[in-house]
């Protein structure tokens, strides 16, 4: 093997070439040869500490109940479309208070937040839209007057999270909300039904 | 009125005054769900698995049918077993440790990558004991799920520091053999013709 240049052959050039040459394959060398556990630079010893162990093992809870009227919600069998309805418990409880509500049992040793989702009313091909349902809810009692349909948010069928059924709710504490359907003008008659979910979650 | 036509109407009295006690406990009774742990942040090397257990359990009056499910984005890549479990009611009044709940175990399986990410999500126990019903109410509690995926053993040995020389020497290597075939010499291999 070699290196040659026709006419004007630079020896100055060459050299250079060639030390670059020998520069690579001593970096080569280093690379695959050199182990760095045997630098001279590195320092070994002993170090010297007293150590106290601690350890702790936390676990977090999230724990939620559901009042029986929460899974069955009804708002009647003989609704004309056009028309907003109450669900039938919105009003049921003491001092027309909603009978609807969600607690954050003592278990749970974290702050929660409560989120619903919902999908839409089916009989058979007909659909109403689960955005029809509205609700809206209250920590401060189960007759807040902040529960009315005016003031309802429309169900989504992901989990709202914007709007959440309830935010940092503690151990013990109560969530109340209240649900109306709106019957869109010209819809066609029938049993529909439709389901929603409240999840509970650390906050 | 004979004695045994009124005995037979107090019987069935009693009977149905019963039943329909009977039936009020079992329609008034409450559901609760519970999980732990409640947030979870795990790391794990894209391509190789990460399991996480799950404790579920039941804070409700009845038996429970409680399904977990993987939400957000880490759903395409988890796996959960078993998908569903009977729970008997927690004990009351509540308290820790838990006594009948049951354990899941979440296999996280992310893919090969080349760069660090994290994956959000959740895991849902979600129970739904109200079949039948207009507007039936699902009940869930999550446990959320925060997942960093490092970069896959084989990218970080690819890229590490040692490869990233040799690339770099081979890439010097070919600048001089360029630079000297512009300088007009040329590399050649010529057999000795005196041996």
């Amino acid at each position: 093997m070699g290196i040659a240049r026709g006419a004007n052959n630079s020896v100055g050039l060459r050299f250079v070439l060639i030390s670059l040459l020998v520069v690579v394959l001593v970096l080569v060398f280093s690379i695959f040869f050199i182990n760095s556990n045997s630098s001279p630079l590195k320092f070994t010893g002993y170090a010297v500490s007293q150590v106290g162990n601690l350890s702790a093992g936390i676990t977090t809870y999230v724990t939620c109940n559901w009042v029986s009227d929460d899974l069955d919600v009804s708002f009647g069998s003989d609704l004309s479309p056009g028309a907003q309805v109450n669900a039938t418990k919105n009003y049921a409880g003491a001092g027309d208070g909603t009978m609807y509500n969600i607690s954050v049992d003592l278990l749970s040793n974290v702050a929660v937040n409560v989120t619903i989702s919902g999908n839409d009313f089916v009989s058979g091909a007909n659909i109403i839209k689960a955005g029809n349902i509205t609700w809206a809810s209250s920590t401060a009692s189960a007759n807040d007057g902040a529960m009315i349909a005016s003031n309802g948010i429309a169900l989504t069928e992901v989990a709202n999270t914007v709007n959440p059924v309830a935010s940092d709710l503690a151990a013990g504490e109560t969530v109340h909300y209240r649900m109306w359907l709106s019957v869109p003008s010209g819809q066609v008659a029938g049993n529909y039904q439709g389901n929603y979910t409240t999840q509970c979650q650390q906050a | 009125m004979s004695t045994s036509i009124k005995k037979e109407v107090i019987v069935s009295a009693i009977s149905a005054f019963l039943f329909l006690i009977l039936v009020g406990t079992i329609v008034s009774a409450d559901v609760g769900v519970g999980i732990s742990p409640s947030k979870v942040a795990l790391q794990v090397e894209g391509g190789k698995t990460q399991q996480l257990e799950l404790i579920v359990f039941n804070t409700g009056d009845n038996d429970m049918k409680i399904s977990l499910i993987a939400d957000g984005d880490i759903a395409t890549f988890t796996k959960i077993e078993p998908l569903s479990e009977t729970i008997k009611p927690e004990p009351k009044p509540h308290s820790l440790p838990i006594k009948n709940g049951k354990t899941f175990v979440v296999t996280f399986s992310p893919g090969i990558t080349s760069s660090e990410k994290k994956y959000m999500g959740s895991m849902s126990a979600v129970g739904s004991p109200s079949e039948g019903s207009q507007f039936g109410g699902n009940v869930a509690v999550a446990s959320q799920i925060e997942l960093l995926v490092s970069p896959s053993s084989f990218f970080a040995n690819l890229l590490s520091t040692k490869n990233l020389i040799i690339l770099g020497i081979i890439v010097l290597i070919i600048i001089i053999i360029i630079l000297l075939k512009r300088s007009g010499f040329r590399i050649e291999f010529k057999k000795n013709k005196n041996k």
